[in-house]
């Protein structure tokens, strides 16, 4: 099974399979309560991962290994309302089971990187999948999230309905952020019904994830064609063609960076070998401005920046 | 009443010295406001009921002024407020007596449209109407539709993350936001996202939507457009009670056919609608729903016999369709002027914004008019029933002494009973000052803890639209403001 296209057949049949967790000598925790006591008796730096199928994804972390695989089930469910919640290690397929009795779905299908991934690793690596354009990235479905901070504690956002501006999104900003800033440990999201289900074939994504290099690149659409015209390896369109797919035999990280960056979008490296990945990262550089930002986010969350240190930038 | 935080009185005798700073720093005269009278007109917003005249105001041209005038409030300690139109319905833009107001109507350009992208490039200032209207040849339109559309501007609904009638089915303010130019307190610019999806590193454009105007001040918006549908036909049905059209609402959600809006008046908004408006609400109902659909033709007429028989088995007694686009625009004048519809027969209102659940909604509305009948207040419910968003309009008249305080009570007890019933505070209005104090409703000491460590990130002085969003302490001041740890230095 090539990367990123899990069909729903294999994920009916993981839901059915016993759980077999990663191997790993991660500490795990069955309670959000546990892990957040975990985090507050601890000092050192903590590498999180949910289910490790995007382990290839950024800088290795040095730290005290944590999975939030433990952490299983689901907490909410009102199919009549469309939202679901669930503990952050559980995961798509088990969610897509359960929806599925409903003739429900998720309003998200990112790349599964040929596993099946946590819940948490989703929301907090926030990669939207074909339907972005008309169902919006995991981040466009979060309503709500219970996290713990650098501090340890257990916290809560946002809440269980489709409007609520109570209070800063919190939510939202945890989305994409890899673990660096919080651990969530149980979301709420929207679900839609099966009929909105989006095709998720793009021609040529299985040439792509055969390279040892693959780019995930989201432009203007306007600009894809400029991309493409010089490209010589594989490559796969979605959004309209906005989100474009590069797979090359080796390639500079920074130079599809930059293109990237100069075209008005940016990409993520979400497949290298691993020295590649040592050296040089896998997340779009950025502006001095935006760091700065980033790094305020970043000490309000976690101040002791104890959390995936260097997972996405090397300064955060 | 709300407790207002005390002016700084160290500021207020620095009044002529930062006067005279601000036009030094602006090159010009005519971007300053100092008289008594045309300050005045800087004193209140959408919430009327409170009231402070800000201590000077700036009408910035450009992100230039901005920056400069924020880097000048930040290094000489005094609190700054962006402004966009003064629609907020919570107190978002209620300035306070120390308070420089940066007012940003001047900066109403579209900058840009890029039909092939879908997107636009528009200035802060520019009216969340006047996207749509730019962008009208094009086939596109700006979907967030706030129902002050015709004065709000696109900043105040980044600040606010600002709701619609349509957002039921095309989403909220912070779905349709691809970059902005975000002024830091220093008065640093940074470009934020740009006309691709998503953005690389954290979501700071998640974070900047919503956040009141607290950690910075957006000056340009690069919002995504849509395509505009086929058509679109609103459907008008009257029921014997507002309980059976909450019920009919509940059910047609739960099918997963959403329509573009469902949109609910109770008795009291429809009489007041009928008779300010004439848009044909049947005014024998108890309650009104709105139901539009869009798409094709064929579309259109399929949804609109799903909606009409789901109508028909709730219990609607009447039941009309919009047959051309004038019926079709008289239906939503009246919906949209229905504020101003209210303020024709109450000479003041308190309007709520609680979101519920929206099986809950029978139950909910049963419960608010237990509460309005308890306080003897005459309660209007107009809101966007498909989201659960609801807009109770709390009628009083503000010459009774002590009314606000009843008035404000009530409201408590509203949001209360939409919490307790699994939902939130503010759906779209934001909390402004308005809300500010039942926060804890909702969010823990802690929970609110880690909002306002983000804010003093942004703005440790806390002097970006201060005294919004968090409970004030005893003392009338922020509490983030005192923390001993990260406060003043």
């Amino acid at each position: 099974m090539a990367g990123s296209r899990a069909t729903a057949e294999s994920s009916e049949a993981a839901a059915d399979s016993p759980e077999v967790l990663p191997e790993t000598a991660a500490e795990s925790f069955s309670t959000p309560e546990a892990l957040a006591g975990f985090v507050r008796e601890t000092t050192e730096p903590l590498a999180f991962s949910g289910r490790g199928s995007k382990a290839g994804i950024g800088f290795p972390v040095e730290g005290r290994a944590v999975t939030t695989s433990g952490l299983q089930g689901i907490t909410y469910f009102e199919p009549q309302e469309f939202v679901l919640g669930a503990l952050a290690g559980t995961r798509l397929s088990v969610l897509e089971a359960t929806l599925a009795e409903h003739d429900l779905i998720l309003p998200f299908s990112p790349p599964r990187f040929g596993g099946d991934p946590s819940l948490g690793g989703v929301i907090a690596s926030n990669l939207g999948g074909a339907e972005r354009e008309s169902l919006g990235a995991p981040r466009d479905n979060v309503l709500g999230a219970q996290y713990i901070n650098g501090r340890g504690e257990l916290l809560k956002a946002g809440g269980r309905v489709v409007k609520n501006v109570s209070g800063y999104d919190l939510p939202r900003a945890l989305c994409g952020s890899w673990g660096t800033l919080a651990i969530l440990t149980e979301i709420t999201i929207k679900v839609v019904p099966k009929a909105r289900a989006v095709a998720q074939d793009a021609a040529g994504l299985d040439a792509v994830w055969a390279s040892p290099f693959v780019w995930r690149v989201s432009l203007p659409r306007d600009r894809a064609a400029a991309l493409l015209a010089d490209w010589n390896g594989p490559s796969a369109q979605q959004w309209s063609g906005s989100l474009i797919w590069l797979g090359a035999d080796a390639v500079g990280a920074n130079d599809i960076h930059k293109r990237a960056a100069a075209l008005g979008g940016h990409a993520l490296l979400v497949q290298s070998p691993d020295k590649h990945r040592r050296e040089h990262g896998c997340f779009q550089p950025l502006s001095t401005g935006v760091q700065a930002l980033q790094r305020q986010v970043k000490a309000a969350f976690d101040p002791g920046f104890r959390f995936n240190p260097g997972r996405m930038y090397k300064d955060l | 009443m709300l407790n207002l935080p005390s002016p700084r009185a160290e500021v207020l005798d620095r009044r002529q010295q930062i006067a005279r700073d601000l036009r030094a720093l602006l090159g010009r005269d005519d971007l300053l406001t100092t008289s008594a009278n045309e300050l005045k007109g800087y004193e209140t917003d959408g919430l009327a009921c409170y009231r402070t005249v800000p201590m000077l105001v700036v009408l910035a041209e450009d992100t230039a002024q901005v920056a400069a005038v924020l880097r000048y409030c930040h290094d000489n300690e005094v609190p700054v407020m962006a402004r966009g139109a003064g629609t907020s319905l919570a107190g978002g833009a209620l300035p306070q007596q120390d308070t420089v107001v940066l007012g940003l109507s001047k900066m109403n350009e579209i900058l840009e449209v890029n039909a092939e992208n879908q997107t636009a490039r528009v200035q802060a200032g520019v009216t969340n109407r006047n996207i749509s209207t730019a962008v009208d040849d094009l086939g596109l339109f700006y979907a967030p539709d706030p129902s002050s559309q015709i004065a709000c501007t696109i900043g105040g609904n980044v600040a606010m993350n600002s709701g619609g009638a349509h957002c039921l089915k095309y989403g909220v303010t912070t779905n349709h936001i691809l970059g902005v130019t975000f002024v830091t307190m220093e008065g640093e610019v940074v470009e934020i996202g740009g006309e691709a999806f998503d953005l690389p590193g954290y979501d700071l454009l998640g974070l900047i939507v919503g956040a009141e105007g607290q950690l910075g001040v957006v000056t340009e918006v690069t919002v995504r457009l849509m395509p505009k549908p086929e058509a679109a036909r609103p459907l008008l049905a009257g029921f014997a009670s507002a309980l059976e059209a909450g019920a009919c609402v509940a059910a047609i959600m739960a099918t997963g056919r959403t329509p573009v809006a469902i949109e609910f008046m109770d008795r009291p908004a429809i009489l007041a609608c009928e008779h300010f408006t004439g848009a044909g609400y049947p005014t024998d109902a108890q309650a009104l729903l709105i139901i539009e659909v869009e798409g094709s033709e064929a579309e259109i007429e399929t949804e609109l016999a799903f909606v009409e028989a789901m109508a028909r088995e709730h219990g609607a007694t009447s039941i009309s369709v919009a047959e051309d686009i004038v019926s079709a625009e008289n239906i939503w004048k009246g919906r949209k002027s229905a504020f101003g519809a209210i303020g024709q027969i109450s000479p003041d209102y308190l309007c709520m914004d609680g979101t519920i659940p929206v099986t809950k909604l029978p139950d909910v509305l049963e419960q608010i008019y237990a509460i309005g009948d308890r306080y003897g207040f005459e309660i209007a419910n107009i809101f966007h029933a498909g989201d659960g968003n609801m807009h109770p309009l709390i009628m009083y008249d503000s010459h009774q002494p002590g009314v606000l305080d009843r008035v404000e009570e009530c409201g408590a007890e509203i949001l209360r009973v939409c919490v307790d019933a699994g939902g939130c505070i503010t759906g779209e209005h934001g909390v402004g000052i308005e809300k500010r104090d039942h926060m804890p409703l909702m969010f823990s000491p802690e929970d609110l803890e880690q909002m306002k460590a983000l804010k003093r990130g942004f703005d440790p002085k806390w002097l970006l639209n201060g005294g919004k969003v968090f409970p004030l302490t005893e003392t009338g001041i922020p509490a983030g403001q005192i923390d001993p740890t990260q406060g003043l230095h």
